[in-house]
């Protein structure tokens, strides 16, 4: 009798385990290691998404451009993803749908990106990059396209600019030997860059071409999204609260922590550097500049319509 | 022979030592000052601290697992499909012009469909790192099929031998020694695609651990994970050239090592 009881007791309580278990619902996240995705690291480590009764994978990848073919492929169901990249999967005709902000690059905050030639070399501002050579991390990228933006705000001719591609680690080194004259960073290694007394800082193209740039938005597939309104609802919920708390604790201690915990960047780095903003809303105007410039510098062929992409759940 | 073995091993290790000196030396003068060339004494100190170890050896352990995984099966395939292909005309003419195709396709250009069909786990990784396993094994085993001594076939066949049993106790240990150079080729290219895969990918390894540490410019961290790198395809190779000892002896093309 004794044995049937603790039967039923183990039964129920597997039981109890495997409901419990199947009230929370299954998704994925494609996240990468990058300041940018400090709202997701928050909201998995500090419980949000469980809080909201999902279960919350999340998938790492190196690089978020080649992990962004996994959204339409099913492999994940939301992702951060540069504003760029999203707009010209758009319009190549993937049905990917804005449903929250991620990371900008908002005035007065400190720049993440600033354009950084030699100290001791002949680029003092802008025009000087006139006949010179121009690295950026990656060709029709977020920093290509605002990097081109900015030079021509500031009147430089386009054509006399030759731009190259070198990746983020490698530009300080190919500054220095000459190989470039100048180069749009971001961090850390634009303060490594700055703090070694090498480097002369000569702009911000994201901020001084527009004051409020968004740079990384939360995409789904519009499919998915309209047959899981009510998941998605929960995700997002959780997503903001990630935001409010990456954006609450960017330059102390706590939020040190988080990011050197998954960047592996040291924590006193991390003190020291510019930080993203993580905003509550997606800022549509801005958006629709960014579009404006892509279509300007040849990414689009036109201006997707930016509210329609936007699907606030 | 032991002792002209021993001469050579020590001025191996001599050149090795060497090169790391002359490393070290470029950097202590500052003839080479960059970020991303850290002196060999910062790298190496970074094996004496243990969590620092502990996640290397980690993320060692897992890529050497799908490396593994991803040579075994490309490796059985290769040497199935080549046995095939060496003894049937039919099939090499139906297989042969798909094969020269697919196999240069770089790793990096198989990466988006392979997400796309296999996901972005260590499924994918493993049928990457297969694909690139198959080849020098299958192209190695087709080639020992067809050049062996038609003498051994003929005798096989006037005694009737059946086609499973040929295989097993004429062809293979025939085809042996090309099918276990092959495998060594294909070991260091598992090992290679593996860490392209991962660097691509993310997602754990070495090769996910080496881009991880080049954003956050901890350069000293990289060259470490490459050490693990080198020091792991050596000892595949020694591990490899010692069973090819024990299991063929008789294969003069080893030499004197």
């Amino acid at each position: 009798m004794i044995l049937d009881i603790k039967r039923a007791l183990l039964v129920s309580l597997v039981g109890l385990g495997t409901a419990a278990h199947a009230a929370e619902v299954a998704v994925k996240v494609g996240v990468s290691p990058i300041i940018d995705m400090a709202q997701t690291y928050a909201a998995v480590g500090n419980g949000y998404f469980r809080q909201e009764g999902l279960d919350v994978e999340a998938i790492a990848g190196g690089n978020i451009v080649a992990l962004l073919p996994g959204l339409p492929a099913g492999q994940f169901q939301f992702i951060a993803a540069p504003i760029v990249t999203v707009l010209q999967g758009v319009a190549s005709g993937i049905k990917f749908r804005i449903i929250g902000p991620g990371s900008a690059i908002v005035a007065p905050s400190p720049d993440i990106s600033p354009i950084v030639a030699r100290a001791d070399g002949p680029i003092r501002n802008p025009k000087d990059l006139e006949g010179r050579t121009l690295a950026v991390p990656s060709l029709n990228g977020n920093l290509w396209l605002y990097s081109r933006a900015y030079l021509e705000k500031k009147g430089v001719d386009l054509a006399k600019v030759r731009i190259l591609e070198v990746p983020f680690p490698q530009q300080f080194d190919a500054l220095v030997s000459g190989r470039i004259d100048a180069a749009s960073m971001t961090e850390p290694f634009a303060t490594r860059a700055t703090e070694s007394g090498k480097g002369r800082i000569v702009g911000y193209p994201y901020t001084e071409t527009q004051p409020v740039f968004v740079s990384v938005v939360l995409v789904a597939m519009a499919d998915w999204a309209q047959q899981n309104p009510d998941t998605v609802r929960r995700f997002v919920r959780a997503y903001l609260r990630g935001q409010a708390y990456a954006n609450l604790h960017k330059k102390d201690a706590e939020g040190v922590k988080l990011i050197s915990s998954y960047t592996k960047l040291d924590p006193a780095v991390v003190g020291k550097i510019a930080v993203p903003d993580f905003p509550q809303t997606v800022d549509i105007k801005a958006i629709e500049e960014t579009a404006r410039l892509m279509v300007r510098h040849g990414l689009l062929k036109s201006a997707p319509d930016i509210k329609a992409l936007v699907h606030v759940p | 022979m032991k002792q002209a073995f021993g001469q050579a091993g020590a001025s191996g290790a001599g050149l090795v030592l060497l090169l790391a000196i002359a490393w070290e030396a470029s950097v202590r003068t500052g003839w080479i000052a960059a970020d991303a060339w850290p002196a060999p004494s910062e790298v190496v100190r970074l094996f004496f601290e243990p969590r620092r170890l502990t996640v290397l050896l980690h993320e060692a352990g897992g890529s050497l697992s799908r490396m593994l995984q991803g040579f075994l099966i490309g490796s059985l395939a290769g040497i199935a499909t080549g046995i095939v292909m060496g003894i049937s005309r039919r099939a090499f003419a139906t297989l042969d012009p798909s094969f020269q195709l697919l196999r240069v396709i770089p790793v990096p250009a198989l990466v988006p469909p392979a997400i796309l069909f296999l996901g972005l786990d260590d499924a994918m990784k493993i049928t990457i790192v297969a694909f690139a396993a198959f080849w020098p094994v299958m192209l190695n085993t087709l080639h020992a099929v067809r050049g062996i001594d038609e003498a051994l076939i003929e005798t096989a066949r006037t005694f009737k031998i059946p086609v499973a049993r040929r295989v097993r106790a004429v062809i293979l240990p025939a085809a042996a020694p090309l099918i276990m150079a092959g495998l060594r080729l294909s070991a260091a290219s598992a090992l290679i695609t593996t860490i392209v895969a991962e660097m691509i990918v993310g997602a754990g390894g070495i090769g996910a651990y080496i881009v991880l540490m080049e954003q956050a410019a901890r350069m000293p961290e990289v060259y470490a994970a490459v050490i693990v790198l080198s020091v792991a395809g050596y000892a595949i190779n020694r591990g490899m050239l010692s069973l090819e000892r024990r299991w063929l002896p008789w294969n003069a093309a080893l030499g004197q090592a």
